[in-house]
């Protein structure tokens, strides 16, 4: 699927009607729009998300004018009593599907009233048309069309920011990276059913209402837990959702302290970001080393707890050595065919004398061990390594101690710097700052209040599953006892069988979709990575931790450049577009934003090969699309644009590049 | 060599003892304080087994539920089992195919004779963290009775040196 053609009308920085044609040659699929920062860049990225999805989700850091969606200098020369719209359209073509066109059109008008208030229309139009022989027909089910396309829980592995790429992997990314895989894995129909089977069996339960007393007594107990299941779900639901408002109002205000006038607070908010990364990377060791210490605990102590007996089955190993016991000299299965035949290899009939019998017997007895040899020499060469790898526990178990409690008091300074920092902050005088600071660190109380109210909920969700299940056991011992039940708990049994059927496949889908993600994110990192002898693997844990393992087997996500996150977080969108499934065009705002000078190069190098099954879009400032990445792009572009904003007249043009 | 096929499929608990092992795995109270949390229960099977071993508490099953895949058992653990069955019957004839159930016997007594100390030195009332405790137990054994890293512990020195620390007499708290 490629966009034919970005048309916009009236939006935004976009006065009158402008044109851009994407490049659809597979051969050249990149398309270059550069523009200085401002001249609309990210405007033309949020028309392609609000023609499809009515909304605006791109933030530009220096749209500070906040311009409104319909053109202002329009809306300024508007008559009273006028009407004016902004229009995005987007054409479409799918050359899968025999060149199929699409054409996706969304308006929002204004009135300037006759007192010259302008009066924006509430809701915005949206029209879809699909082309069916040679005519295109209105589709109603626009939702259907979408999700056709490109699902809005899809989108933003296809449509991004590169700047915030580079955040990606930095705080709380385990929830971005569960998210992300819950979205690709596109499970909404087995979730629905799974939900309606949960109300099912719920209604088969009501059925035996009324015919005994213990099963009502359970019957209501089930039905009170349930209750309060449902009360928690949709409570944690309301405070993950007041949890992200509070997340971007945060990361609003951090954004207004990092691009204010004043150099003294972009400082300090600098230190302060730099300090958080540092110290969100602590807790993440801290974890991770008292897990391993547990870990160790659990490998080493019963290998300690036995060292006596390691010891004396060594020893008396060693005992049959000296004695010349093992190796044996005769083999037992030897000794054994000659007494079975009865005659001794020196032609002895051994049935006709007792004294050469006895003899045999007494060997056999000896040469038993000859059964056991190999297993009793492989015995002690894993004995006798495990009683060395014993002693270094104390060793490994100092270090980890001595290291954790290291980052504790680098966590307790950084805190310390940290308050300072907020101090210094609200010490400026500039009410907006004080303000700001203020507000900052209300919310960030309200975010740790959130996070533990979260997980007391987690504790009774979990509690009452584990209830539930309980009286549901007794529930069907209960019912088991009565003649008149069979039909129901037929029923019951049948359908708990297939909600235990739908989780657990829900489950292991989720789980092949996981591993599937990250082996595709490994082999795309290793492939793009420039240090390839640092690296050794990536991986994406049960609980969605990604890290990165270097060649010495530690893990080293906290302490990548924001290059290689950059390069991270292209591979895990590009394995997520993988396996999404969906063939849609990428469109990426400042791709190499973060990226130093000298890996801008690297990365431009790589794009192309990166990105050369798709349609891409990349709006680049001047700063990304230099002489050098432009020559490294250039044999893929197919069609490069210039934006340039006349201040004067509000308004963008798009021109050819270098014209 | 004693072939796996001689091996039993599953590991036995005593029923009665069941729940304390799955208690450590997978309760409440596990998840707040047991190190075993999401663990197996073969590791709580391992643990207790050294743990009974080391205390010479070896006890019968009354009642057997087969419930720790013999599989599961690494090469190593598997090793540690075969020498507690030689250190215990003083011969390597337990490794024959014909006594390496046995084996199996021997580790099963000695886990159930161990579960209950591990049960309470997870869930006891002991001050400090339950990891710093095990560790302090570990420690001890290690650093009174490992000479130059040679080791010379006896069975009943070991035996004893761990029946007080689980009294609580020898725990520090770091």
């Amino acid at each position: 699927m490629k966009i034919q053609s970005i048309e916009l009308e009236n939006y935004r920085q976009y006065r009158g009607k402008v044109v851009v044609d994407l490049s659809c040659d597979l051969n050249k699929n990149i398309t270059v729009i550069q523009g200085v920062n401002g001249s609309g860049k990210t405007n033309m990225l949020n028309a392609v998300n609000w023609c499809l999805y009515g909304k605006e989700e791109y933030l530009s850091k220096y749209d500070t004018k906040k311009q409104p969606i319909i053109n202002d200098a329009e809306l300024r020369e508007l008559q009273n009593g006028q009407r004016i719209c902004a229009r995005v359209i987007l054409k479409m073509i799918d050359e899968k599907d025999n060149d199929r066109f699409y054409q996706f059109e969304r308006t929002i008008g204004a009135k300037k009233d006759a007192y010259g208030n302008v009066i924006f229309d509430r809701d915005s139009e949206f029209h879809a048309y699909m082309q069916v022989g040679r005519d295109m027909i209105e589709i109603r089910e626009t939702e259907f069309l979408i999700n056709r396309i490109l699902p809005y829980g899809v989108k933003n592995f296809f449509f991004f920011d590169g700047e915030r790429l580079d955040e990606f992997f930095k705080e709380e990314s385990s929830e971005r990276v569960r998210e992300a895989i819950f979205d690709v894995s596109q499970l909404y129909l087995l979730d629905r059913t799974i939900e309606h089977l949960e109300k099912t069996i719920s209604a088969i339960r009501v059925e035996v209402k009324g015919e005994s007393p213990k099963v009502d007594e359970i019957q209501e107990k089930i039905t009170a837990i349930e209750k309060g299941l449902e009360n928690s779900r949709l409570e944690k639901k309301e405070k993950e959702d007041k949890l992200r408002e509070i997340r971007s109002k945060i990361t609003e205000i951090e954004g207004k302290l990092k691009q204010c006038n004043e150099s003294i607070v972009r400082t300090l908010q600098s230190q302060r970001q730099n300090l958080e990364n540092r110290l969100e990377e602590i807790e993440t060791q801290i974890k991770k080393d008292k897990e391993q210490i547990i870990d160790n605990i659990l490998e080493m102590g019963p290998l300690i707890y036995c060292i006596p007996a390691i010891n004396n089955a060594i020893t008396l190993i060693d005992q049959k050595a000296e004695k010349g016991e093992i190796p044996p000299n005769i083999r037992h299965t030897f000794v054994k065919e000659l007494l079975e035949r009865g005659t001794c290899i020196c032609g002895t009939d051994i049935t006709a004398n007792d004294n050469a019998k006895r003899k045999l017997k007494e060997l056999l007895n000896k040469a038993k061990i000859s059964e056991i040899y190999d297993e009793i020499i492989e015995l002690k060469f894993t004995l006798v390594p495990i009683k060395e790898h014993v002693v270094k526990f104390l060793e490994q178990q100092n270090s980890l101690r001595k290291k954790i409690s290291q980052l504790e008091q680098e966590k307790e300074k950084i805190n310390r710097e940290l308050d300072e920092i907020s101090t210094k902050l609200k010490g400026i005088n500039i009410e907006e700052i004080i303000n700001l600071e203020i507000t900052r660190n209300q919310l960030k109380r309200e975010e740790e209040g959130l996070i533990r109210e979260l997980g007391v909920l987690d504790q009774k969700i979990i509690n009452a599953r584990m209830m539930l299940d309980k009286l549901e056991k007794e529930l069907n011992d209960e019912l088991k006892k009565s003649k008149k039940f069979e039909e129901i708990n037929a029923k019951l049994k049948l359908a708990n069988e297939i909600y235990d059927a739908l989780t657990s496949i829900r489950q292991k889908l989720i789980n092949d979709i996981r591993n599937t993600i990250q082996n595709k994110t490994r082999e795309y990192f290793l492939r793009l990575i420039w240090k390839k002898e640092t690296y050794d693997t990536v991986k994406i844990d049960e609980n969605y931790g990604i890290s990165v393992i270097n060649k010495l087997g530690s893990e080293c996500l906290g302490t990548l450049s924001a290059g290689e996150r950059q390069i991270l977080a292209l591979s895990f969108l590009a394995a997520l577009r993988e396996v999404s499934g969906f063939d849609a065009p990428i469109i990426i705002d400042t791709p190499l934003g973060r990226i130093s000078k000298e890996h801008k190069e690297t990365i431009a190098n790589l794009l192309p090969e990166f990105l050369k099954d798709a349609q891409v879009t990349l709006f680049m400032t001047d700063e990304e699309y230099t002489p050098r990445v432009r020559q490294l792009l250039l044999p893929k572009v197919g069609r490069e644009y210039e934006l340039c904003y006349d201040e004067s007249m509000s308004q963008t043009r798009v021109k050819l590049y270098g014209q | 060599m004693a072939s796996e096929k001689y091996f039993p499929r599953d590991i036995s608990l005593d029923s009665k003892n069941h729940e304390k092992f799955k208690e450590l795995v997978e309760s409440d109270l596990a998840r707040a304080l047991s190190p075993f949390y999401k663990k197996t229960m073969k590791d709580v099977f391992m643990y207790a087994l050294a743990i009974g071993f080391f205390s010479r508490k070896r006890q019968k099953l009354q009642k057997k539920i087969g419930t720790i895949p013999t599989r599961t058992l690494s090469p190593h653990e598997i090793a540690l089992l075969k020498a507690i069955a030689i250190s215990e019957k003083g011969s390597l004839d337990v490794l024959h195919d014909e006594n390496i159930k046995e084996v199996f016997e021997i580790a099963e007594e000695y886990a159930n004779g161990g579960i209950n100390t591990l049960y309470n030195l997870v869930f006891g009332d002991e001050p400090g963290d339950v990891d710093k405790r095990m560790e302090q137990h570990l420690r001890e054994i290690l650093e009174t009775q490992l000479i130059e890293h040679e080791v010379t512990l006896t069975i009943k020195a070991g035996s004893k040196s761990f029946e007080d620390a689980t009294e609580g007499k020898s725990i520090k708290d770091e």
